[in-house]
Formats: C-alpha cells, sequence, structure tokens
C-alpha cells in the first residue's frame, strides 16, 4: 500500500491531536483524584469536585486547562477536513443551545424553590457531553 | 446542515471502477473515510474546493459527479 492509500497527514494530525486531548484529559482527572485523596481528612472520602485544591495544583490545572488545551485545540482545528469542521459546528452549536435553554430554566425552577441553585459544573458538564454526541452522531451517521 | 434538494453523485461507482476502498479514496483526496462515506451516500456535500479536487481526481468534471437535480427537472418540464 503506498503512502497516499493511508490516511493522509491531516487525518493522521487529527487523531494525534484527539489522543493527546485524551492524555491530558486523563492526567487532570488524575491529578485531580490524586490530589483529593491526599487532601483527604483520614478516613474520609476525597471531594473531587469541591474540596479545596492547592494553589500550586490550582496553577498546573489552569495552565493545563487555560493554556495547553486551547493550543491543542487551535492545532486540531487548522488539520481536520471540512466534514469534520460541520460536525464538530453543530455540535458546538448543540451545546451552546442545551445551556442557554437548560440553564435559565433550571436558574427559573430554582427561583420558584423547586430545584437547588444551578451548578457550573453540571452545567459544564451537559455542554460537553451534548455537543459530543452531536458531533460523533454527525461524524459517524 | 439541512439541505433544499437531494444532491446525488457517482462517487461510490467511481470509486468502485478503480477498486478503491473508502480509506484510499480518502487517503487521496486527504479527507476522513467518514467525509467519503457521508458524501457517498448523499448525507453531506462537498465544498467546492472538494468537488474540484474529486473532479481532478477522477479526471471528470463536477457536474459529471455530481447532480443537484436541476438537470432532472429541466428534463421533466
Amino acid at each position: 500500500m503506498t503512502r497516499i492509500h493511508r490516511a493522509g497527514g491531516r487525518q493522521r494530525a487529527n487523531h494525534r491531536l484527539l489522543a493527546l486531548s485524551g492524555l491530558l484529559g486523563g492526567a487532570i482527572g488524575l491529578g485531580i483524584a490524586l490530589v483529593a485523596t491526599h487532601e483527604a481528612p483520614d478516613g474520609g472520602h476525597p471531594d473531587l469536585l469541591s474540596a479545596p485544591l492547592p494553589l500550586w495544583f490550582a496553577i498546573v490545572l489552569a495552565l493545563a486547562w487555560g493554556v495547553v488545551l486551547p493550543v491543542i485545540s487551535w492545532r486540531w482545528h487548522r488539520v481536520v477536513d471540512e466534514h469534520e469542521r460541520e460536525a464538530y459546528r453543530d455540535g458546538a452549536v448543540a451545546g451552546f443551545y442545551a445551556v442557554a435553554i437548560g440553564a435559565p430554566v433550571w436558574w427559573a425552577f430554582w427561583r420558584a424553590g423547586v430545584l437547588p441553585p444551578v451548578d457550573a459544573t453540571a452545567v459544564l458538564a451537559a455542554m460537553i457531553a451534548v455537543s459530543g454526541i452531536v458531533w460523533l452522531w454527525r461524524k459517524y451517521r | 446542515m439541512l439541505q433544499g434538494r437531494d444532491m446525488k453523485n457517482r462517487l461510490k461507482v467511481l470509486r468502485a471502477e478503480r477498486d478503491w476502498s473508502q480509506a484510499e479514496l480518502a487517503g487521496r483526496l486527504d479527507v476522513s473515510r467518514q467525509a467519503v462515506n457521508a458524501i457517498e451516500t448523499g448525507k453531506y456535500d462537498p465544498s467546492l474546493p472538494l468537488a474540484f479536487r474529486i473532479g481532478r481526481l477522477f479526471g471528470l468534471t463536477i457536474e459529471e459527479i455530481f447532480d443537484d437535480g436541476e438537470g432532472r427537472d429541466a428534463d421533466h418540464a
């Protein structure tokens, strides 16, 4: 099989950058778990989402999420083909609407005493989940 | 993307004539295999630059590969 028959250079870069993003996410999750376990009171369960973090680790997290991830994303957007770009755009639009519609509805019901206060982590998770599902559906359907 | 009209194309036939897999064609066009599959099944219409690349690869014009239905409508008029 000649070189041209294999995945093109852009596709290889696409896969490489996605793998890098996955590794970064895994490293962030592992780091949070390790720090939360280390900081948990003796015998207590680690609180992954809301326990205080050491400043040095918060800085590492901020650099990973706020600097490294945007650089990887920028590179990824430069190498994806037009089909995946459209799939990703549709996912991003769906994620935006999930937040733009879901968060105010949740907020209104919180004001009415029906739901707990809007949880930023849940909103972020919902946006990422909706975006990812629509992106993959549009790519692989 | 919502399309106002179904675009038809001969990509699958042209690929089969050359005994290329979707992955091989994708490699030649430097797009993903999923992009080739989406174009072949009419779920995605390629951009004009990609349509020109496809035409050059097969030595055909865009109109010889893609049909937006206008010709079919004119024939039926």
